[in-house]
């Protein structure tokens, strides 16, 4: 029994000392130093991992780290932000917006050596096309494709699209959404097992080749330089994209250098700032967060009827300081919202500053008839609120997401409750996950629509086209989650899609934000920003997408050198 | 050997592996909604929901739902993984050797320092020795894993430079020889090692100093030393061996949850194990592959309590000769 003991005893602590001892030897090494002799491969800390390869199927955004493999017709310059292109070598509109023919670069090789041609293109948009019916045929860019009308095949090297309308951002949806598969892959399969394929494999025309077999449960995604590359190769060998779990252990691997480029957050952005081989930049791509006004006329919603009249959602945005939120709640790195086309995306945006004035506000509720007041209990406070002639009170719900992602709709919620009981309206804060929300905005669920408000935001991109069509009627039951329906509003979004005229259509963009200022079913609060953070000391040439968004683009992969010594 | 004892254990756990089990089959099935509503929409034809469901059995009546589930169970069987478009076993088994190398080692390191100072706080009770390693016990016990694990990240890693901060083997290293790699391995396997062991060393510090107390006790100690025994000699041929046997029910338990992970620890250093993975799992409602680990980890804990049945066998002759 004893020698049974003392062998246990003896193994553990052999076993703990090989374990814990072989290795403290060498130093705290890179990774890029000990990657082979002097090639640059540059370390990309991600904190999502994606989980396919394929684009039919690709709904995460972190799945398009995974598919760099592959390119799309077109691209938009992260500078000027005009289209250019990349398998298109050409295209022409027709006069009247509903023929384009797109010309394709010749001798573009894939991966493998097969020819690229416009076989490859009429494949990977025929099958979306092909199944917009099929309710088992779950594309994920289904949406984007849905304004062709067919797609034809002119010449090896030429195709054209026909669309059931003109479509003034066709180059930006689908052309620029849309990756290109190599048909004599995809084409060989059966639909149903293309679905599920998850591509361990990729053969794409890009300049990056993956390295090894893609795999979901890995923890870094490797891509190397592909040298036979048609057009402008990246200087560096390799791009490396590291899995974190933990955003503190990213935080200190970027400091210890082991990764070259990440995304800090506000206070570990503050305590890089002083690290002279760091440089921290404000990311400002297009982000809009919103308070949304269930607006729904559905018997199932449990609306507050308060929030049926005008004034009383317009005095909820006069009575918020949003400029504050800017300041407290995001440090100073977003812009305060007027209207529901953030400010980033340049001229779209509908100009104007956003008034705060409580004075105004309490006016606009005493108009509307709120001009006497009764105590309520709010989450066992005494809350002063108004309410009118009908004995309606101005008491209202607003959900509260619980994600990770939501930490700034909290923190503001505080202000926003604090600013609101100063005109005389309450709100009871109820938490709630995001896909708990999201089911309540469900026509077929039993609790539709049973909520008065909520903070959400959308990343809606550049062109103004996705983020207009979150309010049309024909999106309920779809992107909608305040269910607005005003016809004279989805008139407008309908027509500035196809204004193929750039100046008619920012018109009509406009006129289209001024309905929703007006009738507040969306109250943005902020266009908030994020932090991007490199490494001064180990590469250089890094572009902001649209100069003063994010440096996570195609167009910095391929410029960033290692820093001359 | 005793015959009777074993078999009754075998017994026992069998038992409560179909309790399991059951409990497992009847939590699926009491939620709202059936399985298949996942991944069948609503406004699907009823005819391919009907098909849906046959698939997965759901059209049979109850009670051989029941016997088809415990039989796919014990093939090992437990349905495909929502996420990763795989079967839950081969997802699991991917990530489980990760889990049990930093486990196991962590584990080690914890067992021997944790009788080691256990012991030596029981022999000088009350003394600032004594003192001093509980209140060192208590206080690693009380600190979180992944408090802990920054802390070691920015002072080894970061200050120091002396291990990796994070993974398990350096990113972008492959075709290199076996030796390279388990060496790499090793490298990346000092801190969250440490971090985990000590996460669990303070409890069996504990258990073993107030086990040992009790034994010390008993009269057959005062006749040891009685009869003139030193007292190292009565701590490691009377006392220690007594004092072990809550030990092993403990750490028995302790490696049997090892399949489940260290969820806090792997993801502080993004170590590629089973309690990342079951993060992910909840997070993307991946409900086959939490139902699957959930069934593992008890099938493992239900496991290492039967060897430390066995063991007990060997070390308590009670057990040995009744």
């Amino acid at each position: 029994m004893k020698k049974i003991f003392s062998l246990l005893l003896i193994l553990t602590l052999v076993l703990s000392l090989t374990a814990c001892g072989t290795s403290k030897t060498d130093g705290g090494s890179t990774p890029a130093a000990e990657t082979p002799a002097e090639k640059h491969i540059v370390n990309l800390g991600i904190t999502a991992f994606p989980t396919n390869t394929n684009p039919f199927i690709q709904t995460m955004q972190a799945d398009h780290n995974a598919l760099r493999m592959y390119e799309t017709l077109v691209i938009q310059d992260a500078k000027t932000l005009e289209f250019k292109g990349i398998l298109a070598d050409s295209w022409t509109a027709s006069d009247d917006g509903l023929e384009w023919t797109v010309k394709l670069k010749e001798g573009i090789k894939w991966q493998d050596g097969e020819a690229f041609d416009a076989d490859d293109v009429m494949f990977t948009y025929g099958i979306i096309l092909d199944n917009m019916e099929n309710e088992n045929a779950s594309f994920s860019r289904k949406a984007d494709v849905k304004s062709i009308e067919k797609i034809e095949k002119l010449g090896d090297y030429e195709v054209k699209f026909t669309t059931k309308t003109p479509v003034a951002n066709f180059l930006d949806t689908p052309l620029q959404v849309i990756y290109i598969v190599p048909e004599h892959i995809f084409g060989a399969m059966p639909l149903a097992e293309m679905l599920e394929f998850t591509n361990p494999n990729p053969i794409g025309t890009s300049p990056w080749k993956l390295v090894g077999e893609f795999n979901p449960q890995n923890t870094e995604l490797e891509y190397e330089r592909y040298e036979d590359y048609y057009g402008t190769k990246p200087n560096v060998d390799g791009l490396l994209f590291i899995l974190f779990e933990n955003s503190d252990t990213m935080y200190q691997a970027f400091k210890a250098g082991s990764i070259d480029m990440f995304s800090p957050s506000g206070t570990q952005a503050e305590e890089l700032e002083s690290d002279p081989n760091v440089k921290v930049l404000k990311n400002l791509q297009p982000k809009l967060t919103e308070i949304g006004i269930n607006s729904s006329d559905d018997p199932r919603s449990t609306v507050n009827k308060s929030l049926k009249i005008k004034e009383v959602r317009q005095a909820i945005n006069l009575a918020l300081d949003k400029q504050k939120l800017v300041d407290d709640v995001l440090k100073g790195v977003g812009y305060a919202g007027t209207t529901i086309v953030p400010t980033s995306a340049g001229k779209w945006h509908l100009p104007g500053e956003h008034e705060y004035s409580p004075e105004k506000a309490i006016a606009l509720l005493e108009k509307a008839g709120f001009t006497d007041f009764e105590t309520v209990q709010i989450s066992g406070r005494d809350v002063k609120v108004r309410k009118n002639a009908e004995g309606d009170t101005l008491s209202f719900r607003m959900a509260l997401l619980t994600d990770g992602y939501a930490w700034h709709y909290r923190d503001s919620a505080l202000y926003i409750v604090k600013w609101l009981e100063e005109v005389g309206i309450g709100l009871e804060l109820q938490s709630i996950d995001g896909s708990a929300l999201g089911d309540m905005m469900n026509l077929d669920a039993d609790n539709f629509c049973d909520f008065d408000m909520y903070i959400w935001g959308w990343t809606p991109g550049y062109d103004p086209g996705f983020i207009l069509t979150v309010l049309t009627t024909d999106q309920i039951g779809g992107r909608q989650e305040v269910m607005y329906s005003n016809p004279k509003y989805d008139a407008l979004v309908d027509l500035q899609i196809t204004q193929v005229n750039e100046a008619e259509r920012l018109e009509t963009v406009h006129e289209a934000q001024k309905i929703i200022l007006e009738d507040a079913p969306y109250i943005p609060l902020y266009y908030q920003g994020y932090y991007d953070a490199y490494r001064t000391d180990k590469y250089e040439g890094f572009i902001q997408f649209a100069g003063d968004g994010t440096i996570f683009n195609n167009e910095t992969y391929i410029n960033i050198k290692p820093v001359s010594k | 050997m005793n015959f009777r004892y074993f078999t009754k254990k075998i017994f026992q756990s069998i038992i409560t592996i179909l309790i399991v089990l059951t409990i497992s089959f009847i939590l699926f099935r009491v939620m709202p909604g059936d399985p298949t509503s996942m991944f069948v929409k609503s406004g699907v034809d009823p005819e391919v929901a009907a098909q849906i469901k046959a698939n997965y059995g759901l059209n049979l009546p109850i009670y051989q739902q029941y016997f088809v589930y415990i039989k796919n169970a014990m093939m090992g069987d437990f349905g495909t993984s929502f996420s990763f478009k795989k079967p839950v076993m081969e997802v699991i088994w991917n990530r489980l050797p990760n889990t049990l190398l930093l486990a196991l080692c962590a584990q080690a390191l914890a067992i021997a320092f944790g009788i080691i100072f256990g012991t030596v706080a029981a022999a000088h009770r009350g003394k600032k020795i004594d003192v001093g390693l509980l209140s060192i016990a208590l206080l690693i016990y009380a600190i979180p894993a992944f408090w802990f694990g920054m802390v070691l990240i920015v002072i080894f890693g970061v200050k120091l430079g002396w291990a990796p901060l994070f993974g398990m083997m350096t990113p972008g290293l492959r075709n290199v020889s076996t030796f390279t790699y388990i060496k790499d391995v090793a490298h990346h396997l000092i801190i969250p090692t440490i971090t985990l062991g000590l996460a669990i060393f303070g409890s069996y510090v504990m258990i073993m100093r107030s086990s040992l107390l009790d034994v010390f006790t008993e009269d057959y100690i005062n006749t040891a030393r009685a009869k003139g025994f030193s007292r190292k000699y009565i701590i490691r041929k009377h006392a220690l061996p007594n004092a072990m046997l809550p030990m092993v029910t403990v750490i028995a338990t302790s490696i049997g949850f090892i399949v489940a992970g260290a969820i806090q620890t792997e993801t502080v250093f993004t170590w590629p194990g089973v309690g990342t993975l079951l993060l992910k799992a909840l997070t993307a409602r991946d409900y086959p592959l939490l139902q699957g680990s959930f069934l593992i980890t008890s099938f493992a804990v239900v496991a290492a309590n039967f060897i430390a049945d066995i063991i007990y066998m060997y070390i308590d002759p009670r057990i040995r000769y009744e």
